[in-house]
């Protein structure tokens, strides 16, 4: 599969040169000097804790992931071994969430399913960020949500697409598609940074967004009358704002920056058709095609976390019963193999036309894989030496365990990375346990003490995931 | 392949979901008995602050400011439908990318004020440097933008930016654009905000300002004017037949049309018409302006029947009439009768009556290339009968059905529907699908399949009690629909869902079948249903949100 956008970020250009996005459109570079300092250069005793789920739709096949030989090089889950040595895949989890899609997809990284538009509870980046930062992040963002997929015309959109919630269930956000406005979203305006102090508009332009916090504050402060769900709306939307502020006036001296932060470059957007609906047969993409806007993504989340940007979130390559109809030439562990028209993937299961279903597979850890070894890339290291691929807890998942008859929530492919020798890593582990068990030992393990999720389906600690 | 395979298909497509149904109406809890219903206290159910849908932006601003943003606002990515509707309070959420598209969006619309003297004089009697002139303002503007009654605090938060301003050297107009500015982008602009009682005790009465916004947001989709601003303020919305009389003032404003096509089009779920894949190779005629044609075909069909005729909603499934482009007419095989959209009457034309048989909702339930019986049976079950049926069990094969010659869609339903485990759920839906067979999927009638199965179009109705109307036509079934009293009822909870902006639940069931009454004694119309749904002492109470706490 295409790597080519592996080393973007680490090219010597000029910055002149190099902070121009596609249409030649200056871009600043909006970091917090208490970021910087505190994040990317004061030496931390050790790194920080980042938490990010990697989700895709329609899970993998029974057979493919029971099977003994379940990570060789011949079975669709063999773009896993590029990073096998920093991960654990995990089998025999039980959501316990019923037999659809949207329980199945509303329940992963959740351990609840959710309902009426609303979730039952956090998902497990968001329960994390909270309790290790009641205060805020120290970062540009407190989450980052990106996803590549099609929508799904049907009730419960909202557990298909999402997959990070906040603690009253509410979402999150909704995840960015095009490559360029999450550069957008990272690298801030498409216009030089503004100095409040320099020129009257900036210092209007300072003064508004001052007083439009100030009135979020009070509206959402201890005198509110709102009630909670409203409260945690508006106080979400008011860091919303607060990022834009940050993102505007904060822009730190770009000389302290890192050269590969610095040197961000706009993406360009591949010709694909972004947010619209899939109904039966699904959408059409080029596989091609297809493969440079999740590398894209994949590059600038890499980025982010490089960058210290972000810290929480999730990945979303295929939403839940996705309908992507994936057209044009792939290769299939060594094999040429052509994407027919037919069919799109979700049906496929339907259809048991299992071949594109395990390429489909394959296609999709391909594209896991390659955000995982950006993460891998040893230029990028810790404080303590290790690439953001040790550090982190990386959490991969899908919504269901078995797409083709009953659609069951059980035996549900999760895998999870080693989070600074926290877990155990290497290859498969069979934990037999529920998806509670496992989000709850995994947040234990990162200090995390309050849990999450049904607590009806939590037994304890899995020793057997720790290190 | 199993007779059953379809049933968990459509739970895998959501359609079937074990928690609860699209339109959140779960049957009994919604249907109280109405006369116990007397003897309970009102109810409002719980409400939350709701983002404003792009359409309430545009409005709001247009109607306040007197600017023109929806070009802008096109821009924006647009508002999801779940649960029904695009307007739930729970999914409105904000991203960085819309809260900066809301910055960007409220200094463009602060600058396009085109007299800002004229604009700032409708606000304030004055514009010289002093506190009063400058409080004059902000409360005065807040009233109409903000919607509410500015606290002290707010006042002095954004008076700063007049002082921002003379800094800079600059008079009261470009203060007053700084303040239109960081209104646009408050929590009570953006979110219809109301103050909430301190506990979940009984529920309290909305201020003034809430109850005229609650008025003008369901009618308009807009800001209350002067003359509801001025109502609320002395006390004239208090009562039942108050309110009315607003409503009906406010039907009249050309926003109360816009409204309902918005209402209409979020209902049938037709806003992913034009967004439709379709083979060009087995559909070479649809393409996306026919799309836009059929879109616009079902929102002036429903004008008409709203505006001209005031007939019940009910009547949309029967009436004999539709207006066309001739491309549409022709797609129709009807003879063009003139240029642009013309009205054509269908009376004699034994495949087109009323909405269903309408190519927007056809194609946009149709399922994908090869219409699905299922899906377009389960739109009947969920937004027009407002039913649902459980998830399937676990141990049931999902694969869908082949046809092939000899054996249509409606042959495998029928088997469905007899096997034992499958019919208890399908024989409530699959049936209304059988009507819909001859219609393809971008719905252009058909009297056979691909495989050249004939089709037919007979079947009989399974009411709620039991019983089995047969019907021999779409002619037929159309009618037996129209008829039903569920079918009544769930126009009733769609427009309450729709009004309400959130999922409904147990505590709205005697507002339901309050306002359902009310409104079979004066006729079902659309009007019917926003005044009924205005003099509900409901409507002007609010309860307090439950915390949550996970």
């Amino acid at each position: 599969m295409a790597q080519r956008n592996a080393r973007r970020y680490r090219k010597v250009l000029s910055r002149r040169t190099l902070l121009r996005g596609a249409a030649g459109v200056t871009i600043a570079l909006p970091f917090l000097d208490e970021m910087v300092t505190t994040s990317l250069f004061a030496a931390p005793p050790e790194p920080p804790k980042r938490l990010v789920t990697l989700f895709f739709g329609n899970g993998v096949l029974p057979r493919i992931f029971n099977a003994s030989d379940a990570l060789s090089a011949n079975s669709p889950l063999s773009p896993l071994r590029s990073v096998l040595p920093k991960i654990s895949v995990l089998r025999g989890i039980d959501m316990n969430a019923g037999t659809s899609h949207p329980n199945g997809g509303g329940a992963t990284f959740v351990g609840f399913t959710g309902r009426e538009g609303q979730q039952r509870g956090p998902s497990i980046d968001i329960r994390a960020r909270n309790q290790l930062h009641p205060s805020g992040v120290p970062t540009k963002l407190q989450a980052l949500l990106v996803a590549s997929y099609f929508r799904g015309h049907t009730p419960y959109t909202l557990y298909r697409m999402t997959h990070s919630w906040n603690e009253d269930g509410s979402q999150v956000g909704r995840p960015i598609e095009r490559p360029t406005a999450l550069f957008t979203e990272l690298f801030g305006q498409t216009s030089a940074p503004i100095n409040p102090t320099e020129t009257k508009e900036g210092r209007f332009q300072k003064s508004v967004l001052d007083t439009v916090i100030n009135d979020y504050r009070h509206i959402t402060g201890e005198r509110s009358n709102l009630g909670g769900a409203s409260r945690a709306r508006i106080a979400n939307h008011l860091e919303r704002v607060r990022e834009i502020e940050r993102s505007i006036f904060d822009p730190i001296n770009p000389a302290n920056l890192p050269p590969f932060c610095r040197d961000a470059q706009s993406p360009s957007d591949p010709n694909v058709p972004y947010g619209v609906e899939a109904n039966r047969p699904g959408v059409e993409v080029q596989v091609d095609a297809w493969t440079q806007v999740q590398n894209e993504l994949a590059d600038l989340y890499a980025m982010a976390l490089r960058c210290d940007l972000v810290r929480f979130g999730n990945l979303t390559f295929q939403a839940s019963g996705e309908r992507v109809q994936l057209r044009g030439r792939y290769n299939y562990n060594g094999q040429n193999i052509t994407f027919n028209d037919r069919d799109a993937h979700h049906e496929y299961w339907h259809d048991q036309i299992f071949p594109e279903v395990e390429w489909h597979t394959h296609y999709i850890m391909s594209q896991f894989a390659y955000f995982m070894q950006q993460l891998d890339d040893a230029s990028y290291l810790d404080e303590n030496g290790r690439t953001l691929l040790d550090n982190a807890l990386i959490m991969m998942g899908a919504e269901l365990g078995n797409g083709s008859g009953v659609h069951d929530t059980k035996n549900v492919f999760h895998a999870i990375t080693s989070a600074n020798e926290r877990f155990r890593v290497g290859g498969l582990i069979d934990v037999d346990a529920s998806s509670v068990d496992v989000y709850n030992t995994c947040l234990e393990a990162l200090g995390v003490t309050r849990r999450m999720g049904d607590q009806n389906f939590y037994k304890g600690t899995l020793n057997s995931i720790l290190a | 392949m199993t007779a059953g395979a379809v049933v968990a298909l459509w739970a895998c497509n959501g359609v079937i979901g074990g928690s609860g149904d699209e339109s959140g109406v779960s049957g009994d809890v919604l249907s109280p008995d109405l006369a116990e219903c007397r003897e309970r206290p009102p109810d409002p159910g719980e409400s939350s602050a709701r983002r404003l849908t792009h359409a309430e932006y545009q409005n709001t601003v247009f109607d306040v400011l007197g600017v023109d943003v929806s070009a802008e606002v096109a821009q924006l990515t647009p508002d999801i439908r779940v649960e029904g509707f695009t307007n739930n309070a729970a999914t409105l959420v904000v991203t960085g990318e819309l809260a900066n598209a809301y910055r960007s969006l409220a200094h463009s619309a602060a600058e396009k004020i085109e007299n800002v003297d004229d604009f700032v004089s409708r606000f304030a009697r004055c514009q010289d440097a002093s506190d009063d002139c400058r409080e004059e303002f902000i409360r005065r503007l807040g009233t109409k933008l903000m919607r509410t009654s500015l606290e002290p605090e707010q006042i002095g938060n954004f008076a700063s930016l007049f002082e921002v301003a003379e800094a800079e050297g600059d008079g009261f107009t470009v203060g007053a654009k700084l303040v239109v500015e960081a209104m646009l982008q408050s929590a009570q602009f953006l979110y219809r905000v109301e103050n909430q009682p301190p506990s979940s005790d009984a529920p309290n009465p909305v201020s003034p300002h809430e109850l005229a916004s609650r008025l003008a947001y369901l009618v308009w989709g807009s800001a209350p004017d002067d003359a509801l601003l001025d109502a609320a303020m002395r006390g004239d919305l208090d009562e039942p037949d108050q309110r009315e009389t607003e409503v009906v003032r406010m039907l009249e404003h050309p926003r109360a049309r816009e409204t309902a096509r918005r209402y209409f089009a979020d209902w049938l779920g037709l806003d992913v018409l034009e967004a439709l894949g379709r083979d060009q190779n087995r559909y070479p005629n649809f393409n996306r302006q026919l799309a836009r044609d059929m879109k616009e075909e079902t929102l002036r069909f429903f004008d008409h029947l709203v505006w001209e005729e005031q007939g019940a909603i009910t009547d949309i499934y029967t009436r004999q009439y539709t207006f066309a482009t001739p491309a549409l007419a022709e797609f129709y095989g009807l003879p063009p009768a003139g240029d642009g959209f013309q009205r054509y009457d269908l009376i004699g034309v034994p495949d087109r009556i009323g909405v269903l048989t309408q190519g927007a909702v056809l194609a946009t339930h149709a399922g994908g290339d090869d219409p699905s019986l299922v899906r377009r049976g389960l739109f009947v079950l969920h937004d027009l009968l407002c039913d649902s049926v459980p998830s399937p069990p676990d141990n049931v094969d999902t694969t869908p059905p082949d046809t092939a010659k000899g054996t249509s869609q409606r042959n495998r339903s029928e088997e469905r529907v007899k096997n034992a485990s499958c019919g208890g759920c399908h024989a409530q839906f699959d049936p209304f699908g059988y009507v819909f067979e001859r219609y393809d999927s971008v719905g252009a009638a058909r009297a056979e399949d691909e495989h050249g199965n004939m089709l037919r179009s007979d079947g009989l109705f399974q009411t709620k009690d039991g019983k089995e109307i047969p019907f021999s036509d779409v002619q037929a079934f159309v009618q037996t629909l129209a008829d039903r009293p569920r079918a009544r009822t769930c126009t009733v909870r769609k427009q309450v869902q729709f009004a309400l902006g959130r999922v409904l639940g147990a505590a709205d069931g005697c507002t339901l079948v309050q306002i359902e009454d009310a409104v079979s004694q004066r006729g079902g119309t659309y009007q019917d249903l926003l005044i009924e749904i205005a003099r509900h002492p409901s409507f002007r109470l609010i309860r307090a949100e439950s915390e949550r706490d996970n």
